[in-house]
C-alpha cells in the first residue's frame, strides 16, 4: 500500500513484542531492516515534515543493523543476510549527506556474491537492484545498466517467484537504457512495468513507469504520446495522496515544458508552479538534491 | 532564450552540481552527462561563448563515451553555435550537419527544427541565404506539425526578416 509511516509503527510494535519473547535473532534482522528499508523507500513520498518524524526510529534500526553484520559476517550465507546488505547499501547513500557511494557499492557487491552462491533469484535480484543504485551514483552509467538488465534477466526465468521484483526490475532496466538515451529500448519496458503496475494496483510504480515513459517521449518529442496521458496524471492526482504515488513535481515540471514549447504559456505556467509547490513540500525551500533544480 | 531567463537557468546549474543526486525510482536523477548537456545547450541558446567553451566539449566526450546518441547531437549542435561565434561558418554547419544527421536517425522533430536554425544562422553568416531560407522553412514546417507554434512563429520571423534584408 506506500503506507511508509504506519508499517515503520508496525515494525516497531513487533521488535518491542519480540524483545519480550525472546524469539530467533533472524526475526529482530528483518524487522530492523524493514524499517530501514521502508524509511530510504518513502523519504520522499512522505515529504520534509514526515521524514524528520521517520528519522530517529530509522537510524536506530540502522545503527543495529550494522551491528549485526558484524556478527553474521562470519556465518554461513542466508537470504536474509544478503537483503540486509542490499538495505544498508541503499541507506548508505540515501541516509547519508554527502551519499556514500563507495560504502554503498561495497555492500551491494557483497549482497550478490551471497546470493550468487545461495542461488536465491529473488534475493539476487534484490542485491543487483542495490547494485545498480550505487554504480549509477557513482557515474558508472554502463555498468548501472547492466546490473539492471541482469536483475531483469534474473527475474525472467521461468518459475521466479515474485511479481514485485519483476515489475521493478522492468522499471530498474527501462531507467538505466533511459539514462543512456536508449529510449526505444527503454519504452516497452517500462510500458510491460505501467501495465503490471495497474494489474496489481501499485500506485507507486504506476507513477514511476509513467514518469519514465514522459521524460523518454518529451526526449524524443513525441508530446503527443504526453498530451494523450494528461487525463491519466489527473487521475493519479485526484485518488492518491503523494504518500501512495511519490512527489509528482517532476511529471508535471516534464508536462510543463510540452505545454509551454506548444504555445499555451498559462498551461505551462500553471504546472510550473505547481511543480514547485510540491518540491518546496517535498525537499524544503533550500538545499535541494541535483534533482530538483533539473 | 533572454539574458536574465540564463542566469536563472545558470544559477540552478552551478547550484545543482553541488547537490547530492539521488537515483529515485521515478528517473529524476541528474547524471554528470545529463549536467554537461543542459549546460552547453542552455549556453549555446544564450550565445555564451564562455560557458560553450567549458561545457560543449564535455557535452560531446561524455555523450561519446556513453555512446549517448541523442546528447551526441545535442553537443555537437552546441559546437556549432561555438563555431559561429568565433566567425567560423564553414565549421559551424559541418557541425549542425553531423548533427542533425543523428537528430533525423532518431526522428526528433522539434530538435531537427531547432538544428536547423542553427544551420541556418550559420549559412546567413557564410554568405549562403537560399540554404538559409530552406532550412529556416523546413524548420517552420517542422514545429507546425509537431505543435511547436511559438518555435514556428519564430522561425517564420527569421525567414521573413532574411528576405527583407534581400539576401
Amino acid at each position: 500500500m506506500h503506507q511508509g509511516p504506519r508499517a515503520i509503527e508496525a515494525f516497531q510494535n513487533a521488535l518491542q513484542a519480540w524483545r519480550l519473547a525472546a524469539a530467533d535473532e533472524v526475526d529482530a534482522v528483518r524487522l530492523h531492516r524493514k524499517v530501514v528499508q521502508t524509511g530510504a523507500e518513502t523519504k520522499y513520498a512522505v515529504g520534509l515534515d514526515g521524514f524528520r518524524a521517520l528519522r530517529a526510529a530509522m537510524q536506530a534500526s540502522e545503527a543495529s543493523l550494522e551491528e549485526t553484520l558484524e556478527k553474521v559476517r562470519q556465518q554461513p550465507p542466508h537470504p536474509e543476510i544478503v537483503r540486509l546488505l542490499a538495505v544498508l547499501s541503499t541507506a548508505a547513500w540515501r541516509m547519508r549527506t554527502p551519499p556514500e557511494w563507495t560504502t554503498a557499492r561495497g555492500y551491494a557487491e557483497e549482497a550478490v556474491r551471497m546470493a550468487e552462491i545461495l542461488a536465491a533469484p529473488v534475493e539476487l535480484s534484490v542485491a543487483l537492484e542495490a547494485l545498480t543504485s550505487a554504480t549509477f551514483g557513482q557515474g558508472m552509467l554502463l555498468e548501472s545498466r547492466e546490473a539492471a538488465l541482469r536483475r531483469l534477466a534474473v527475474t525472467r526465468e521461468p518459475g521466479f517467484p515474485d511479481e514485485r521484483e519483476t515489475l521493478d526490475a522492468l522499471r530498474g532496466a527501462g531507467a538505466a537504457r533511459m539514462y543512456l538515451g536508449e529510449y526505444d529500448q527503454a519504452i516497452p519496458l517500462l510500458l510491460e512495468a505501467e501495465h503490471i503496475a495497474s494489474r496489481v494496483q501499485a500506485v507507486d510504480q504506476v507513477f514511476n513507469a509513467l514518469a519514465l515513459l514522459t521524460q523518454c517521449w518529451l526526449r524524443l518529442d513525441r508530446w503527443d504520446e504526453i498530451q494523450a496521458r494528461r487525463e491519466v496524471w489527473e487521475d493519479l492526482e485526484r485518488q492518491y495522496p503523494q504518500e501512495r504515488t511519490g512527489p509528482l513535481c517532476w511529471p508535471i515540471g516534464l508536462r510543463a515544458v510540452v505545454e509551454t514549447l506548444s504555445g499555451d504559456a498559462a498551461a505551462g505556467a500553471r504546472l510550473r508552479d505547481q511543480s514547485l509547490a510540491i518540491m518546496v513540500t517535498t525537499f524544503g525551500k533550500t538545499d535541494w538534491l541535483r534533482n530538483a533544480h533539473y | 532564450m533572454a539574458e536574465g531567463e540564463f542566469a536563472l537557468v545558470r544559477e540552478h546549474l552551478d547550484q545543482a552540481v553541488h547537490g547530492p543526486n539521488d537515483p529515485v525510482r521515478w528517473g529524476s536523477a541528474v547524471t554528470d552527462l545529463d549536467f554537461n548537456v543542459l549546460y552547453a545547450d542552455a549556453a549555446a541558446r544564450a550565445r555564451d561563448g564562455e560557458a560553450l567553451m567549458r561545457f560543449a566539449p564535455l557535452a560531446e566526450e561524455g555523450a561519446a563515451h556513453f555512446g549517448h546518441r541523442l546528447y551526441a547531437a545535442i553537443a555537437h549542435r552546441a559546437r556549432g553555435v561555438q563555431a559561429l561565434l568565433a566567425d567560423q561558418a564553414t565549421q559551424a554547419v559541418a557541425y549542425e550537419n553531423q548533427a542533425l544527421a543523428i537528430f533525423e536517425d532518431i526522428g526528433t522533430r522539434y530538435q531537427i527544427g531547432l538544428t536547423l536554425g542553427e544551420r541556418a544562422r550559420a549559412f546567413s553568416a557564410g554568405g549562403d541565404p537560399v540554404s538559409a531560407r530552406s532550412d529556416w522553412n523546413r524548420a517552420a514546417t517542422l514545429f507546425d506539425a509537431l505543435g511547436a507554434l511559438p518555435a514556428a512563429r519564430q522561425a517564420r520571423e527569421s525567414l521573413a526578416a532574411l528576405e527583407d534584408s534581400g539576401a
